[in-house]
């Protein structure tokens, strides 16, 4: 049972040698005070010799996210090795492939994209750390503006609503790291496929409009993002912060938003407000917004360094230790595209002679130009038709018509060119070590008849 | 105390302290034997579920120095604790060697191949 695995966790953690567990697992990071250690004392059936080094870590170290509050009974045996993609349980979600449940990340299998706008139940969920608690009042939610600006702005999400034009749009949310379980070798991170990626309708005020009431100074030239969601293992330690350059933070889609698909954020998507930056990683986009930190360089906030968010200047050997002088921000996301349906693996009747393909193509701040889909492995090509976006940072709807001769196996690649007239690839190209702009293009099997 | 009330205790206790963990958690349903056997698995499975669950871990196939490098990074940005040197050998060597270098790409792979 549940119960007995969190048993087991903390038993055999403390069961042999409780110093050197102690040691071994919570160093010398942060501290579980008063009753929080007693209890734990208690549950252990042990005092907790180290319990002064012991980070608040271990209560969510203790606790998954990812499954229903009430989850159903797991066998009570061992379970064994677990075959194919995990599920997500949650609740109000689809069956998302899970990539990790502390913290909380799932993508979205292409097939289940292939509705005109995403619902929320089968958009992609990605985390850093855990989620924070629902606020008693939400419309009291405060979104703090400071830093490089005339007046220090302090709003209620109820002001917020209040004082600036409302604005609705259908755009593009995706995450960095999309297909990073393309490269070769592997590259450091959650191996997303494709799914890392959703359209949904959000509603919301422009980021411009707050930063305006603000009154940036000519000094403003980055903005930092700052969310609610508290760290993983570290108490008050900041989870993720990026930013942006003021110009993308002052485009008319960048949004301020509190209802995705005309219903209040829900809690894993940032409740009660975020922000959605289109065509950027997703990274951009904090959740559970508490504060934009307007600043007179380029952000140093966590997730801003290194290797993480950037793509190498001059191409590296894959698999090579990096030269961080070599890397830039990743700024637009790549141009992608996907076949929703048929799905990966789907079977046709028997004498099929024609498929009618639908699928999802993007590009970041670019706008697609066209969608090419092979049922021959790329030798021939037929071009497929777009619908025209609904609005900037839309995605484009497409179908194509393909013809199936015989009998049998058949690949399905789509290919993507951005309105720059770069295509995607048909590998994942630039390789660099955390796996960013992985685009190469899209492949789903079919059987017909057999 | 028996094993089965401390740990109904836990949760208790543990679900009681609301602030940051009221919502749709639950008990992690990870151990040590979910990661594959070899020296220093027991180690390696705490040091990293400290932070983060085993998904993680288990999702990645890196060289050992990508490895090294990737335990650098955990101390460098993420607030892992400095390890002895010959604790750090051991996860090293347990991580290089469970979760190695992957040179074929699974971006795709086919889905009607029967094992």
């Amino acid at each position: 049972m549940t119960k007995k695995k969190i048993e087991r966790h903390i038993e055999e953690l403390y069961a042999d040698d409780p110093e050197r567990a102690d040691a071994v697992v919570f160093g010398r990071r942060g501290f579980l005070r008063g009753a929080g250690v007693v209890a734990l004392g208690a549950a252990v059936g042990a005092s907790i010799p180290f319990a002064r080094n012991m980070p608040s870590g271990l209560i969510p170290a203790a606790l998954a996210q990812g499954a229903p509050a009430t989850p159903p009974a797991a066998p009570a045996a061992a379970p064994a090795a677990p075959v194919g993609p995990k599920f997500l349980e949650f609740p109000g979600k689809d069956k998302l492939v899970v990539l990790g449940d502390r913290p909380l990340v799932a993508e979205t299998p292409e097939a289940l994209l292939d509705d005109d706008t995403t619902p929320t139940n089968r958009f992609f969920i990605r985390n850093n750390g855990l989620i924070p608690d629902a606020p008693a009042s939400s419309g009291g939610w405060k979104v703090t503006v400071d830093g490089e600006v005339n007046t220090k702005l302090e709003l209620t999400l109820d002001e917020i609503k209040a004082r600036f034009p409302v604005q609705n749009l259908t755009m593009v949310l995706e995450c960095g790291g999309n297909g990073r379980s393309q490269y070769v070798p592997a590259a450091r991170g959650n191996q997303w496929t494709n799914g890392g990626a959703g359209c949904a309708k959000w509603t919301g005020v422009r980021l411009k409009d707050l930063l305006q009431a603000a009154g940036p100074k000519s000094t403003a030239i980055y903005t930092g993002h700052y969310g609610a969601d508290p760290h993983l293992s570290t108490p008050g330690a900041v989870t993720l912060s990026r930013g942006v350059p003021m110009a993308k933070a002052m485009e008319d889609h960048s949004l301020v938003v509190w209802a995705m698909n005309d219903q209040p954020l829900s809690s894993v998507h940032g409740a009660p407000v975020r922000l959605v930056i289109p065509g950027w990683p997703g990274s951009v986009s904090a959740k559970w917004l508490n504060r934009i930190w307007v600043r007179e360089k380029e952000h140093d906030g966590a997730g801003m360094a290194e290797t993480s968010y950037r793509v190498p200047i001059a191409p590296m050997v894959p698999g090579a230790a990096p030269n961080f002088a070599n890397f830039k921000i990743m700024e637009s996301m790549p141009v992608r595209s996907i076949t929703t349906n048929p799905a990966n693996g789907g079977k046709l009747p028997a004498g099929t002679r024609e498929i009618t393909v639908r699928g999802k193509a993007w590009a970041g701040d670019l706008t697609v130009r066209q969608v090419d889909v092979s049922v021959d492995y790329g030798a021939t090509w037929t071009k497929a038709d777009l619908q025209p976006v609904r609005n900037r940072y839309d995605w484009h709807r497409w179908t194509a018509k393909l013809r199936t001769p015989l009998d049998g196996y058949y690949e399905i690649w789509s290919r993507a060119t951005d309105s720059n007239g770069t295509m995607q690839p048909h590998v994942a190209a630039n390789w660099n070590p955390q796996g960013y702009g992985g685009n190469a293009l899209h492949r789903v099997a079919v059987l017909i008849g057999t | 105390m028996t094993r089965r009330k401390g740990a109904a205790l836990l949760a208790a206790s543990l679900l009681s302290f609301g602030a940051a963990i009221a919502q749709a958690q639950t008990p992690l349903a990870e151990t040590p034997e979910d990661f594959p056997p070899g020296p220093g698995r027991e180690e390696t499975f705490y040091i990293c579920t400290a932070c983060h669950s085993i998904a993680l871990v288990k999702a990645q196939s890196l060289s050992r120095d990508a490895w090294a490098d990737t335990i650098s990074l955990m101390q460098r940005r993420h607030g892992l604790t400095p390890l002895d040197p010959a604790l750090g050998a051991q996860v090293l060597d347990y991580l290089s060697t469970a979760f190695p270098q992957r040179t074929a790409p699974r971006g795709f792979t086919n889905p009607f191949l029967t094992p």
